[in-house]
């Protein structure tokens, strides 16, 4: 009896053992930054956050008076009205403070970022294409109807493009299209942004329609605690609250 | 004329009344009802003004019809609206901007004036551009200098920032008519897809001008596509053409333009929800 109880311990904490030693990469992630971002270290310093744009960008802000246009010199300028921001001059100027100010995204959540100490992540996502892990939300839904739909919120891109894996569109990007619209997805940075231990991944995310004007840019954070699960996307708005 | 020997008997089978019978709503003849025929009036049976049944009328009676006349459901037929150029002007200059030279949108390809994309030097030598410096014509060469050296530099900045890069402009009219023909066609493209688009109110064209503009019409989904473009739409699309504007409002957000864009996009069909 003795025997079996500890033959049963011995089995339970063996098996404990492989799921821990499966879950987790080794402790020793280090804070990642790309080159694309010229950091001097991979925590940004103050002079980078204020650091100019090549021109002013123009933003139209919401603001207790009504509608106020100002122009932004640099991502401290952005950090501190990007939840106002509600327009730009036009949309070619407006995709142009998307597009130059999603850099200082990566910068805010590289400054409060943490050393992961585990990791459930891949080690390069350059090789890592397979549509069933990355999920539904990294395709372009510019409906409602569409973001409503649960295979959309919930599922994997597999399931949603019936595409199998991500392109390589060179050493840093990866993209697909599909249905008329694609995305390209380019990694920026690596760390604990969510202060959970496990590490965290944030790409910058280009979307564009084969046939129409649409284009749009975010920053994307995607994670995952066990290797053998899909990637999920953590909410920028909980990572970077107001 | 009907097989009969009555003289009153019609050929189509109708008896015909006295001709000295005194006029109903429709005039002399075989109508059934004493009121009058310019209207479809629901629930009402009132007798038109002239016919004999009216000299009955008491004014209980009038007092009714007064009262109904003033919430009356007339049915007409649906009246065709017009866009106001100027104001359609008005709301691309707004969103897509207004530029004389050529410029990188948001795609990285050559556009000019207002969100005119050149896919290529041949499309841009068929416009007429002139020189900076003098307003003088502009020759096929010169269009492909500034076509190639707005190519050559990164987009993703703003549209005032490639005016230092190119020499020539287009003139205001260029603009105006190139845009009038992309209005044109994308008012088409929703003739096709939104039956009566021709008698919506004019805000709701707007604002159904502005998304096909930035969406395209697009396809609709199949087993192994997605719907793209305007099709993505499915609720707008089903209360535009029951003309419910409210919901067309609440069903019209897209992701990926200006917070503004949208917003003014929404207050458009909420204004349409106020024509009568």
């Amino acid at each position: 009896m003795i025997f079996k109880m500890k033959y049963t311990q011995f089995l339970l904490f063996s098996l404990i053992g492989l799921v821990l030693f499966n879950n987790s990469a080794p402790a020793e992630t280090t804070i990642f930054a790309a080159k694309e971002l010229h950091l001097k270290d991979n925590i940004p310093n103050e002079a980078e956050f204020v650091r100019p744009f090549e021109d002013p960008l123009p933003a139209l802000l919401a603001t207790a008076k009504g509608e106020e246009l100002v122009q932004l010199s640099n991502c401290r300028d952005y950090l501190s009205v990007r939840h106002q921001i509600t327009g730009s001059d036009n949309e070619t100027d407006y995709h142009a403070l998307v597009s130059q100010t999603a850099p200082c995204i990566v910068l805010a959540l590289l400054k409060s970022s943490n050393i992961a100490k585990l990791s459930a992540l891949p080690k390069e996502f350059i090789v890592y294409t397979k549509t069933a892990y990355y999920p539904a939300t990294l395709w372009p839904a510019i409906s409602d109807d569409e973001r409503k739909d649960q295979k959309w919120s919930n599922g994997n891109l597999l399931s949603y493009t019936k595409k199998t894996a991500l392109s390589k569109i060179n050493n840093k990007t990866l993209g697909l299209e599909s249905s008329g619209y694609g995305f390209h997805i380019t990694l920026l940075a690596r760390g604990d942004f969510n202060h959970d231990s496990w590490e965290d991944a944030a790409f910058v995310w280009e979307s564009y329609s084969l046939h129409g004007s649409y284009a749009d840019v975010r920053i994307v954070v995607l994670t995952r605690t066990n290797p053998n699960n899909n990637l999920i996307e953590l909410s920028l708005d909980q990572l970077l609250p107001k | 004329m009907a097989n009969s020997n009555n003289p009153y008997d019609l050929w189509s089978g109708r008896r015909c009344c006295h001709p000295s019978a005194p006029a109903g709503g429709g005039g002399s003849g075989a109508f059934t009802s004493a009121g009058p025929t310019n209207y479809y009036i629901a629930g009402n049976d009132l007798p038109h003004p002239y016919s004999p049944a009216a000299r009955h009328l008491i004014p209980e009676d009038i007092g009714g019809f007064k009262s109904w006349w003033e919430n009356r459901t007339v049915k007409t037929k649906n009246v065709e609206t017009a866009l106001s150029w100027d104001e359609v002007k008005e709301d691309f200059e707004k969103w897509e901007g207004r530029f004389s030279f050529m410029y990188l949108d948001t795609k990285g390809f050559v556009t000019v004036g207002i969100g005119k994309m050149l896919p290529n030097v041949a499309t841009a030598q068929k416009l007429g551009f002139v020189r900076r410096t003098d307003k003088s014509i502009a020759t096929s060469t010169e269009i492909a200098t500034d076509f190639t050296e707005v190519k050559k530099q990164p987009f993703g900045r703003l549209a005032s920032s490639y005016e230092k890069h190119t020499k020539l402009d287009l003139p205001d009219k260029v603009i105006d008519d190139l845009l009038k023909i992309e209005v044109s066609n994308f008012e088409k493209s929703l003739e096709s897809y939104f039956k009566d688009y021709k008698t919506y109110p004019t805000n709701a064209k707007r604002a159904l001008l502005d998304m096909i503009y930035n969406l395209g019409l697009g396809v609709k989904a199949t087993k192994n596509h997605h719907a793209t473009g305007l099709h993505q739409f499915k609720i707008l699309k089903a209360a535009v053409e029951s003309g419910d504007w409210k919901k067309a409002s609440e069903n019209c957000h897209r992701v990926g333009p200006t917070e503004a864009r949208n917003n003014w996009t929404r207050d458009r069909f909420i204004e349409a929800a106020k024509t009568k």
